[in-house]
Order: structure tokens, then C-alpha cells, then sequence
């Protein structure tokens, strides 16, 4: 029973409510056959054989009985009345032959009939006779013979009429009888066939409740865990019920709830995930605005700076310029000094030229001195005085040389200071053009300086900008983060529309399908303190706290 | 010689006083006939190695004695401000003038006799023979040199008169330093 499905159960029940009524028709085609026979026997038996029968008689009458009757008046008989006569006879013996032969009869009817034929052939005699008499009905034998012929006809009239109107009793008696035996019939027909029906209904309506029931109960059952699941009840197991649509029905109604379970598991999975995440990505967030509020001002603080240092730059390169002309300046005033330097140190030579020839005359001076000396020595006591002078003239020629060295050598040190100041003017001179240009590429680099500090600026304002904009989508973030968490949340509401098994939450969640990351959010919020023992204690005793002000705070 | 006889208490005789690499020393007058400049003077490349070059003396051509050498001192190369000391000695009985180069001279005087020193015969520089003593002036040592012991080998050679001036000598004469 279990293992038959609607299908074939339907069918059958068609099968038996198409037997039933197969039955039912069949047996009313019959009754119906039955009745249009019995009311044709009836119609060709009764109806039709009274119709004959009083054809039969009215014949008789009218053309065998008044002609008669009329030949008894006027006795005497024409040739032609005769044969009319004999003609109407033939053709009432015909008649009661065709009613004889067209149908069966009973006995007792066959008997009546034979009689009524015999009657009819011993009437025709006599009226034969009557035809054929011959003689005069004025005679008075003759008369009385007529007459008697008369009489005679008339009995067997009598009799056939006795035993026409017999067979008429006794067909209408008989008739009857057939119609109660119809009627009784008709009346076993009909409970025959009440009883079919009955016995039809209430086959059907058994197998109908039956397989109602049986229906009913699957779909109730299936009803049931529908309803469970669309209230998202995932808790109960659904049960093997029959192999038949419903238990197919049913089947995947399981297999669409242990989807469910598991995606449940897994969005709940990720829904923490997410609620975490999001609540992360909030705070993160929020320092990240934070961090852009600040990082605004610094930039602004930059910003500032930066303009001073433009500023600052600006004076740099202004500095500079004077500088350069300062320069310039020094490198003029260094290359008069240069020429100064040579001219003082090519009059410093003249005057040396000079001092030596000073220095020559003193040498000589000294010479003359000495000889005069050697000669005044020479000249012995004579020579005293003159020698005296001679001395006194080489001492002066001596001062002279002294003096004159003295002068040569300082000369020489001003000489030696003045080359060594045209040697460093020189080298200044250099330096000092270096120095110009040097002075002028910083001109010019504090202008691109400035230029530069302006697009620093710039760029800090553009920064600036960004910052505040990255503030600004932080803050963004911040919310969308919060709404997210909200969202999470929400979902979270929406997924607890679902219920697990409370070994579904506790065991299937770090079993299969959670990768070892996520193994310890769904563990730490949908346990709450069933933490697995050994992994990371600090954090997954924290976040659910973390998760709760979330909560309460959303 | 002894053209001199004029004796005092205390005979004074005057002496030059030059410079020779920083020491200084004296020569009696009485051998000295002129200074000259040195510049004048003219070097003779194939000549002996005491000498030094020639100087034109009234006309005459003096050997110019290289006073370094003979003195072992060290080596002079400029010569504008020496002088030449022309002197007369006498050697193998002749009378023979005679330059020699010094660095500078610049004083003539009087030195009483008994003011001369005996130079000491051990431990100096120079032999006792070539000279005459040492005298003390203004805290320094002056060493009277004895032209006609000193030059005596320089005075004995001959030298021929037939050496020309030549003036591109004169480039010999180098730079002065200071």
C-alpha cells in the first residue's frame, strides 16, 4: 500500500468507478433491451393481436354476418354477393391464419385458436351452404330450410364468437399475467441494480475516502513541515513517509530543508563574520576619520608652513639678488683691488729699483770708504784724519746699506704682502665670480624654490582637500559601517527566523564547511561561552562582549 | 816688511776687517792695495781649482783666489755684493798682488799689538801658521789671517797673462736668493 503511488491509486479508483458504471450501463442497456422486447411482445401480443382480432370480427361482420343477413331478407344469393362472400372469407381465414402464424401462443390460446379456426371453417360451411341453396324461399319448406341455414350460421357465429371472445379473456388474462411478471421484473432489475449502485457507491466512495485520507494525511504532513519551514523552523527532522508523490514532495521538502540548514549555517556563519567585520570596519573607520581630521590639520599646519616657507623663500630669492649684485659689486671692487694690488707692487718695485740704486751707492760708498781707509792706514800718521773720515764715511755708507737693505727688505716684505694679496685677489676673483654665480643659480633656484613651495602648497591644499574628503568618506565609511552592522544585524534577525538544531549551532558549524578562520566567530557568538577550550581564550572571550555592545548598541 | 819703524809704547797697526761664511776676519793693511767690487771680476773655467777667476787691477789681470776652497768652508756662487780684497804679498822673493773674495768689508782700525792673541795651536780650525792671532772686537772673535803664509802656493804660480777677459763669464753668475 505504501509503495503505491497516487497515480496508480487514482486509476485505480477511475478503474473501479468506470467497472461500476460499465456494470451499472450494461445492466441498464439490458433491462432497457428487456423492456423494448417485452413491450414489442406486448404490443404484437396483446395490442396488435386485439387490433386483429376485432379486424377480424368487424370483418366477419360486415362482410360475411350483413351480407348474409341481407341475402336472409332478400333471399337469394347472387352469383357475384357469393363470390364476394367467398372472398371475404378467404380473407378472414387468412387473417386468423396470419394471426396464428405471426406469433406463439400458449396452448390453452393454441387450443382457442384451433377452435376458433375450426368454428370459422364450420361457419364458412354453413354459410357455403347458405350460398349454395337453391331453393325458393316463398316455399314454406323452403323457407324454413333457409331459415335453418340461417340458424345454423347463426350458432357458429355463436361459437366462434364464444370462443374468439375466450381467447380474447384468456389473452387479456394472460396479459396480464405477463405484465406481472414484468412488473416483477422490472422490480428485481431495479434492485439489482440499486444494489449494484450501492455496492458501486460505496466501493468508490471507500477507495475515495481511502485514498482522501491517505492523501489528506501526507499533505497534512507535508503542510505541517512546509509550514515548519516557512516559519523557519529547521529543527525537526523530516521523516521517510511512502514513496508515492507525497513522500517525494516530502523528500525534497527535507533535502530543501537541510539546504536550508546549511546555508543557514553558513549565512549565520557569515553574518557574524560580517557583524564583526562591519563593526571592525566602523571602528576602523572612525580612526580612520579621526586620523583624517587629523592628518586635515596637519595638512593645514603644512599648508601654513609651507606658505611661510614660500614666503621665506620668496625673501631668500630676494636676498639673493641683492646678494648679487653685492657680488657683482665685490667682483669689480676685487679686480680694482687685483690692478691696485699690481700697481702698488710695480711702484713697490720702483722703489726697490731706487733703493738699490741707493743700495749700490751705499756698496760703493763703502768701497770708496774702505780704500780711502787702506789708503789713509797706508798713509800712516798722515793719513789719521783722513782715515778718521773715511771710517766716519763707511759708517755712514754702512747705515746707508743697512738702511737701505732694511728698506729693501721691507720692500720686499710689502712687495711679498702685496703679491700675496693679488695672489688671493686672484684667487678671490675666482671665487667671488663663483660666488656671482653662485649667488645668481640660487636666485634662481629660490625662484623655482618658490615655484616649487607654490606647488607644494598647492599639492598641501589638493592633500588638504583629499584629506578632508578622505575625512569626509571616512566618516562615510563610518556610517555605511554602522549601517552595515545595522544590516548585519537585521540579517542577523532575519537569519534567526531560522532555527537550527542545537546541534546544528554547536557541531556543524566548525565541522565541514567553516574554514579554521571563521571557526571561532560562529563559535564564540552563537555559543557564547562554549568556547573551544585552547584556542585563542583573550580574543574569543572578548568578542562576543564586544559583539553584545554591538548589539545593544544597534 | 818693515817700512814702518815708527815704535810707540804700544805699536797700533790697522787692519780690515771682512766676513767669510759668517766668521770674520782681519787682515793687516799693509798687504792690502785696493777693494774692488767683485763684479768686475772674471771667472777662468780651465784654470787651477784655488782659482777662481781674474779681475782687471789697473790694467793688469789679478788672480782672483777662491777663498772658500782655500778655507774648507762651503762653497759661494753669488758674488754681487762680495768683494775683492787686493792684496800684496810677497812669495819666493817676489812681490805678487793677489784678489781674494770675501763677503763683505766694511771697517778699517787700529788694534794695539798687545791686543792680539795668540791663536791656539790645538784644537782649531785652521792652522796655527796662516794665523797671525785673534783679537776680541764688540764680543766677537776676529782671526787675523796672514795673507803671506796663507797664499803663499797661490802667489808661487804663475799665471799667464794672455788670459782674455771674456765677458760671457759673467753669466756664471747666478741669481741672487734673497
Amino acid at each position: 500500500m505504501k509503495k503505491i503511488n497516487f497515480r496508480v491509486k487514482m486509476i485505480g479508483v477511475m478503474v473501479v468507478i468506470l467497472a461500476v458504471f460499465l456494470s451499472f450501463g450494461f445492466l441498464m442497456k439490458n433491462t432497457i433491451n428487456k423492456a423494448e422486447k417485452t413491450e414489442s411482445n406486448l404490443y404484437n401480443g396483446s395490442i396488435v393481436l386485439s387490433h386483429q382480432m376485432s379486424q377480424l370480427n368487424s370483418s366477419l361482420l360486415l362482410k360475411v354476418q350483413i351480407p348474409l343477413q341481407q341475402f336472409r331478407t332478400q333471399g337469394k344469393i347472387t352469383a357475384s354477393s357469393g363470390y364476394q362472400l367467398r372472398t371475404a372469407m378467404k380473407d378472414i381465414r387468412n387473417q386468423l391464419l396470419n394471426i396464428r402464424n405471426e406469433r406463439t401462443y400458449t396452448p390453452q390460446e393454441q387450443a382457442l385458436l384451433s377452435n376458433m379456426a375450426a368454428n370459422l371453417d364450420d361457419m364458412f360451411g354453413k354459410a357455403e351452404n347458405i350460398i349454395n341453396f337453391k331453393g325458393d324461399i316463398t316455399k314454406k319448406q323452403d323457407h324454413l330450410q333457409w331459415q335453418k341455414l340461417y340458424d345454423i350460421f347463426d350458432q357458429t357465429v355463436q361459437k366462434f364468437q364464444e370462443n374468439a371472445s375466450a381467447f380474447t379473456l384468456l389473452k387479456v388474462n394472460n396479459d396480464k399475467q405477463l405484465i406481472t411478471n414484468i412488473k416483477a421484473y422490472f422490480s428485481r432489475i431495479h434492485r439489482i441494480n440499486n444494489t449494484v449502485l450501492i455496492i458501486g457507491f460505496l466501493l468508490i466512495l471507500f477507495l475515495s475516502v481511502t485514498f482522501i485520507i491517505d492523501i489528506t494525511r501526507k499533505y497534512k504532513m507535508v503542510i505541517k513541515y512546509l509550514v515548519h519551514l516557512s516559519k523557519g523552523d529547521l529543527t525537526e527532522d523530516i521523516p521517510e513517509i511512502a514513496h508515492d508523490e507525497m513522500g517525494w514532495i516530502l523528500r525534497h521538502v527535507r533535502l530543501l530543508q537541510d539546504s536550508l540548514r546549511k546555508i543557514t549555517i553558513e549565512v549565520n556563519t557569515a553574518v557574524n563574520n560580517m557583524s564583526i567585520a562591519s563593526h571592525d570596519l566602523s571602528a576602523s573607520s572612525q580612526n580612520i576619520a579621526q586620523g583624517s581630521s587629523e592628518q586635515a590639520s596637519s595638512v593645514e599646519e603644512i599648508s601654513s608652513s609651507v606658505e611661510q616657507l614660500a614666503s621665506n623663500i620668496h625673501q631668500v630669492a630676494d636676498n639673493a639678488k641683492a646678494t648679487e649684485k653685492v657680488v657683482v659689486q665685490l667682483s669689480k671692487t676685487t679686480s680694482l683691488m687685483v690692478e691696485a694690488a699690481r700697481k702698488s707692487q710695480e711702484k713697490m718695485d720702483a722703489i726697490a729699483e731706487k733703493i738699490g740704486i741707493i743700495s749700490e751707492i751705499a756698496f760703493q760708498t763703502n768701497i770708496l770708504a774702505l780704500n780711502a781707509a787702506v789708503e789713509a792706514a797706508r798713509a800712516g800718521e798722515h793719513g789719521r784724519g783722513f782715515g778718521v773720515v773715511a771710517v766716519e764715511v763707511g759708517k755712514l755708507a754702512e747705515r746707508s746699506k743697512k738702511a737701505s737693505s732694511e728698506i729693501e727688505g721691507l720692500i720686499h716684505e710689502s712687495v711679498s704682502v702685496i703679491e700675496d694679496a693679488g695672489k688671493i685677489m686672484l684667487e678671490v676673483a675666482p671665487e667671488v665670480d663663483k660666488t656671482s654665480d653662485m649667488v645668481k643659480s640660487i636666485s634662481a633656484a629660490s625662484i623655482e624654490q618658490k615655484l616649487g613651495a607654490d606647488q607644494i602648497n598647492d599639492a598641501v591644499q589638493q592633500f588638504n582637500e583629499v584629506a578632508q574628503q578622505n575625512a569626509a568618506a571616512s566618516e562615510e565609511i563610518a556610517t555605511s559601517a554602522e549601517e552595515l552592522s545595522a544590516q548585519a544585524d537585521r540579517l542577523m534577525d532575519s537569519q534567526s527566523f531560522f532555527k537550527l538544531k542545537e546541534e546544528d549551532m554547536v557541531n556543524n558549524i566548525p565541522g565541514n564547511t567553516a574554514p579554521i578562520v571563521k571557526k571561532k566567530i560562529p563559535q564564540s557568538v552563537s555559543t557564547g561561552n562554549k568556547n573551544n577550550p585552547g584556542k585563542g581564550v583573550d580574543i574569543d572571550l572578548e568578542k562576543p562582549d564586544d559583539l553584545d555592545e554591538g548589539y545593544e548598541r544597534f | 816688511m818693515e817700512k814702518e819703524a815708527v815704535e810707540t809704547v804700544e805699536r797700533k797697526q790697522h787692519y780690515i776687517l771682512f766676513y767669510l761664511a759668517g766668521e770674520i776676519f782681519a787682515i793687516n793693511v799693509k798687504y792690502v792695495l785696493r777693494v774692488l767690487e767683485a763684479t768686475t771680476f772674471t771667472k777662468i773655467p780651465k784654470g787651477p781649482s784655488f782659482l777662481k777667476g781674474v779681475v782687471n787691477f789697473n790694467g793688469s789681470v789679478l788672480p782672483v783666489v777662491d777663498t772658500y776652497l782655500k778655507l774648507g768652508m762651503p762653497a759661494k756662487k753669488d758674488f754681487r755684493k762680495s768683494l775683492i780684497l787686493v792684496l800684496n804679498i810677497t812669495a819666493e822673493e817676489k812681490n805678487v798682488n793677489l784678489g781674494i773674495l770675501v763677503d763683505d768689508s766694511d771697517d778699517v782700525f787700529e788694534v794695539k799689538d798687545s791686543d792680539i792673541k795668540p791663536y791656539p795651536a790645538t784644537g782649531s780650525k785652521y792652522k796655527v801658521e796662516y794665523v797671525d792671532g785673534v783679537i776680541e772686537r764688540k764680543g766677537n772673535f776676529i782671526l787675523i789671517l796672514n795673507p803671506q803664509k796663507l797664499f803663499a802656493t797661490e802667489a808661487g804660480t804663475e799665471i799667464g797673462n794672455n788670459i782674455l777677459l771674456d765677458k760671457e763669464n759673467q753669466t756664471e753668475q747666478d741669481d741672487q736668493t734673497e
